[in-house]
């Protein structure tokens, strides 16, 4: 077995909401590592805490959120101890995040060459023309036609896919060593989805950038990533390689998400639903999180809160009763 | 009428925006052809699945169909009844027999009325029953969709976006429609409440011996509940056929570029995947290209395919397509 070299390693992270009703346990208590050419999946339904994970490392969680305890560590450097100063150099250059909506990350009022140079000369010492260049050959390699033309244009005038592409040539321009995604194709059409997914895919894999790839979509994340960790409530409650998560679940969340999803290649004659609601993230009882919704619920499990546990090579899964040969 | 029957008979149909285009100073009126000559019929107890990505006028057709939007050309035959045709007074009580639920389940719910307002509604309209028997039909449609009796006081922003799914269902099925629209019912939702609204569709159409019209983009959701699919792009059918014919022999070339771009939860299948990525966009609905529509994008085209725009034609099993591949 080789060992890859660890870029990102997560620690025990706790992000918390504090509202007026209460403490919202957003993310409670996760750990994970991202190696170097890696693609992670970060699976889960919404409020689940996948995308606050992914604003965390970057330390853009909005008001009135905070990250109240772990740490951060980009290669030993722990990001969570740096002062905003330090982490914007950070942020853009060593690890670049692009989101959903890309109509309301990209400034609507400033041309792409604008938006674009900026990140370029805020992180390298290549100004002006030399950053345009930079900028316009960024463009054809993320597919957009006509570059140069296309660089002097507005967000509007391109399409939610081009649009896209562009948000990933921002991400990309200063070569960061992690790019996080955050459900990037969840508002483009199949098929357009289907070429960014390539393109990123190509694009990352030439420069080296490893991708910690944030989605509910179980489908994107058998044909993109290496690794999963699946999230429920604020924790991480499986993580193994893909083809292992896949075909030996061992969290009935798990479980329950492969079995009730519908697959393009087959048909069913019913699907088998996860019954219930997510639970509400205030003030969370210390207790498994999935027990009211868990056909296979026990009493312990609502005694404590279960841990990840290696339960193979490489697999990890939170649940008292992952050694029982549930299905 | 008996199963088997065609219920809905859509010949021709033609719906058209009038817009003009973003910054043209001038008074220049452009026509959008949003449905641009759509031909389908469903029979009862059917569920015939639309397909297509944003813009193809796949919602439209479902406005249509309901006289919500004008159809500028085309008939619409429910039960041999010219929709088109209709006064106002008789589509609306038509609009008994031909329910609708929609995507979003935040906005199709008036914030304003309680659970018990919104499904009681439509008996208003209808005037179907009163009194008593109006509540007794309500809590007996609420225990139908699976919600409690003691939600009827409550508002809608008190409740999951699974089950406002379920009061729109509710309330569609209250007036006991003989034919359901589903726009994208389950987009909105998260995967696992997904199945669940997925599954009580499937019963409730058992149950009650409904015919649906079943639009949306997921063609893993449209398999699994569809007995025939209709693909659409750019304003046409581009392909019709039953559900597993069109999964196994997919013929248009838009339908192969599209299932191969659906992702499916299995990494040794999308490994072994050959993925037909197409290039370019979807263009403009302001510019809809001459000849096949698609043949900005199709990488099998024939010259014959830049001239002439072809016509849905049997190929046979039930299966029609537009394609100048398959019809000489």
């Amino acid at each position: 077995m080789n060992k890859k070299t660890v870029l990102l390693n997560v620690r025990n992270l706790h992000t918390t909401f504090h509202m007026m009703r209460g403490k919202i346990k957003a993310v409670n208590g996760i750990s994970f590592m991202i190696e170097r050419g890696e693609v992670l999946g970060m699976v889960g339904e919404s409020g689940c805490g996948k995308s606050v994970t992914g604003l965390s490392i970057m330390r853009i969680v909005p008001y009135p959120g905070r990250i109240t305890e772990g740490e951060v560590l980009l290669e030993e450097q722990n990001l969570l101890e740096l002062g905003e100063k330090e982490m914007r150099l950070v942020r853009g250059s060593e690890i670049a995040m692009i989101f959903q909506d890309p109509m309301t990350s990209l400034n609507p009022v400033l041309t792409i060459s604008r938006q674009l140079t900026e990140a370029i000369e805020t992180h390298t010492d290549i100004h002006r023309h030399e950053a345009q260049n930079r900028a316009i050959e960024l463009l054809k390699t993320v597919g957009i036609p006509s570059p140069e033309k296309r660089i002097h244009d507005y967000p509007h005038q391109f399409s939610g896919g081009m649009r896209q592409r562009v948000m990933i040539a921002m991400a990309l321009s200063c070569y960061p060593r992690i790019l996080i995604a955050d459900e990037p194709t969840t508002a483009l059409d199949v098929t357009i989805q289907a070429q960014i997914l390539e393109l990123m895919k190509e694009v990352c894999e030439k420069i080296e950038t490893s991708i910690m790839f944030i989605t509910h979509d179980l489908g994107i994340v058998a044909g993109l990533c290496q690794k999963v960790a699946v999230m429920y409530a604020g924790r991480i409650v499986e993580m193994a390689e893909v083809e292992e998560l896949y075909s030996r679940p061992c969290h009935p969340y798990t479980y329950g998400l492969l079995t009730s999803t519908p697959r393009m290649d087959r048909r069913e004659s019913r699907l088998n639903p996860i019954t219930g609601l997510p639970p509400s993230l205030y003030e969370p009882p210390s207790q498994c999180l999935f027990a009211s919704r868990c056909a296979y619920v026990e009493d312990r499990c609502m005694a404590a809160v279960p841990e990840l546990e290696m339960i193979g090579e490489r697999h990890t899964v939170a649940c008292f009763r992952s050694n029982d040969n549930l299905w | 009428m008996s199963a088997g029957e065609t219920l809905l008979n859509v010949k021709n149909l033609k719906v058209q925006f009038l817009s003009r285009e973003p910054f043209t100073p001038a008074k220049k009126v452009t026509r959008i052809r949003a449905v641009d000559g759509v031909s389908f019929h469903i029979l009862k107890g059917e569920v015939l699945g639309l397909v297509g990505e944003s813009g193809c006028g796949k919602s439209t057709v479902s406005r249509a169909i309901l006289q919500l939007i004008p159809a500028c050309e085309g008939e619409i035959y429910y039960k041999r009844k010219n929709l088109r045709l209709l006064a106002d007074r008789d589509m609306r009580s038509m609009r008994r027999h031909v329910q609708m639920i929609f995507q979003d389940p935040y906005a199709s719910l008036n914030p304003s009325m309680t659970v018990y307002q919104t499904i009681a509604e439509l008996l208003k309209i209808h005037h179907i029953s009163k009194g008593q028997d109006k509540r007794d039909r309500v809590v007996e449609m609420l225990e139908v969709v699976e919600l409690d009796a003691e939600f009827l006081d409550r508002y809608p922003h008190e409740f999951s976006g699974g089950q406002r799914q379920r009061i729109s269902i509710a309330r569609a099925l209250v007036v006991h429609p003989e034919f359901l629209i589903a726009d994208e019912p389950v987009s909105a939702l998260d995967v696992s409440v997904q199945a669940q609204i997925i599954n009580l569709l499937q019963e409730l159409q058992e149950k009650f011996e409904l015919t649906y019209l079943f639009i949306s983009h997921d063609l893993s959701v449209v398999r699994h509940i569809s007995n025939r699919i209709a693909i659409m792009y750019l304003g046409k059918i581009v392909e019709l056929a039953p559900t597993d014919e069109l999964f196994q022999k997919p013929l248009h070339p838009y339908s192969k570029a599209l299932l191969s771009a659906v992702p499916i939860p299995d990494p040794v299948v999308e490994k072994k995947r050959k993925r037909i990525i197409l290039t370019g966009e979807v263009p403009s609905a302001y510019n809809i290209p001459g000849g096949c529509r698609f043949n900005t994008r199709c990488w099998k085209s024939l010259e014959k395919c830049f001239t002439v725009e072809p016509e849905m034609a049997e190929v046979g099993n039930g299966h029609f397509t537009a394609c100048h591949l398959y019809t000489t």
